[in-house]
């Protein structure tokens, strides 16, 4: 029965935060396997809160609160846990630096992606050197000349001799005798072009009667 | 009853010590000192959310994900701050992402929210009272209440100061025993049997929901 006393006297202390070393470490062993500790725990801070406030306090809930809230946290991972994972990646990455100093190349996750751009800076590389080294072969090479984007003159046929051949040369007429002749008698029915030269077709025509 | 300018720190001295060490046993795999934390917070926590909503039940909920929140991240305590200021912005934070996400679902009514951006517990109005509160639980909070009062009146006058002082002035055990003039053995013993004639009168009245472990 004093035991009792005297470890509620210590639940007592522990909550205003005057236990340290031994007492402490009774105090808490007294909560941990005594559930009427918990409920002492309880009432003492109920009877704080009442006495600061001044007003009633609402702790008939309490019990069920931190049942629900027991039953959740068996869900968690305990926070000492959450350090010992943060250890084991700190350690992880660490000899991962070791490795990389090393000189052990191990594959990296994402590998596959910058292989696939060095092919393609490869290929792109060969493209552009066959590109330049053709066209330092051709310009050294005067005997041979690019094809590519080169138009062929085309030159005009001529079918028939009344037609009228134009080139850079001083033009020459290739005139029709019989034309000549033709237009040379019907003098009146013939025009000149501005060029002062037969046009081969009707220009104007007038028309003389006695009337004028 | 004491007056509302009465109101000590919300941490009295020595507190902080007790939270810190306690952390140090839940950080270390120690479950029921974590369940000592929540049992010393969790009405202060739900007073403080209970003045941001008025759903009870939202409350329970809000506080709930705080504790879990502040579990998971317990390791990452160190002591800079004062356990309860950082449960406090870990309360806040955690009913501002709840109502967030509440105001998007239309089917929750206006009238669950009362967000109030300050945060300040100590401005929270005792005449409003969280909707779902039935008589009954107000009539069990008033007479938990009376029956602390009243055992504090009647008991001896060095038991009575000496938890008035620890209690609502927040004075460490050290400045009790110069303020009263003894032996800091004996301020804790006569602390512990105030609180203990107090308790006898007040768990018969929290222990009502039969089957709830504690």
């Amino acid at each position: 029965m004093q035991d009792i006393e005297k470890n509620l006297e210590l639940v007592s202390a522990l909550a205003d935060g005057q236990l340290h070393d031994d007492e402490y470490a009774r105090a808490l062993a007294f909560v941990n396997e005594t559930e009427d500790a918990r409920l002492t725990w309880h009432a003492y801070h109920v009877v704080g809160d009442v006495l600061r406030s001044g007003t009633a306090v609402n702790a008939d809930r309490d019990a069920a609160f931190l049942g629900r809230l027991r039953r959740s946290l068996q869900q968690e991972a305990p926070p000492v846990a959450n350090e010992v994972t943060i250890d084991l990646i700190a350690a992880h990455e660490v000899s991962m630096v070791d490795r990389g100093l090393n000189g052990l190349n191990e594959e990296a996750a994402n590998e596959s992606r910058y292989r696939w751009k060095w092919w393609a800076g490869l290929a792109s590389l060969a493209t552009i050197s066959l590109i330049g080294w053709q066209v330092l072969v051709v310009g050294s090479d005067p005997g041979v000349t690019p094809q590519l984007a080169q138009v062929t003159p085309v030159k005009p046929e001529v079918t028939s001799s009344s037609q009228l051949v134009v080139s850079r040369e001083p033009q020459v007429m290739i005139r029709d005798p019989q034309l000549d002749a033709l237009l040379a008698a019907h003098r009146q029915f013939g025009g000149t072009s501005a060029l002062q030269m037969p046009t081969g077709f009707l220009r104007n025509a007038t028309f003389e009667g006695a009337a004028r | 009853m004491t007056n509302e300018s009465n109101l000590p720190p919300i941490n009295p001295s020595g507190a902080a010590d007790s939270d810190a060490m306690l952390v140090e046993r839940a950080v270390a795999g120690d479950q029921v000192a974590f369940e000592l934390l929540v049992i010393k917070y969790q009405r202060r926590i739900q007073r403080l959310i209970g003045r941001m909503v008025r759903d009870v039940d939202l409350v329970e909920d809000i506080a709930q994900e705080t504790f879990i929140r502040a579990y998971r991240a317990l390791h990452q305590f160190r002591g800079d701050a004062q356990f309860y200021t950082w449960l406090y912005r870990i309360a806040v934070n955690t009913a501002k992402k709840f109502l967030l996400e509440l105001k998007r679902d239309s089917s929750i009514s206006e009238s669950s929210f009362k967000l109030n951006e300050d945060g300040d517990e100590t401005s929270w109005s005792r005449s409003e009272s969280m909707s779902d509160e039935t008589p009954e639980t107000v009539l069990a909070a008033k007479e938990i209440a009376i029956v602390v009062n009243d055992v504090l009146n009647t008991l001896p006058e060095d038991l009575r100061q000496a938890l008035v002082l620890r209690e609502i002035d927040g004075l460490t055990y050290e400045d009790i025993a110069v303020v009263m003039n003894c032996p800091i053995g004996t301020v804790r013993s006569r602390i512990f049997r105030a609180r203990e004639a107090i308790s006898v009168k007040v768990k018969p009245m929290l222990d009502k929901q039969t089957g709830k472990r504690w």
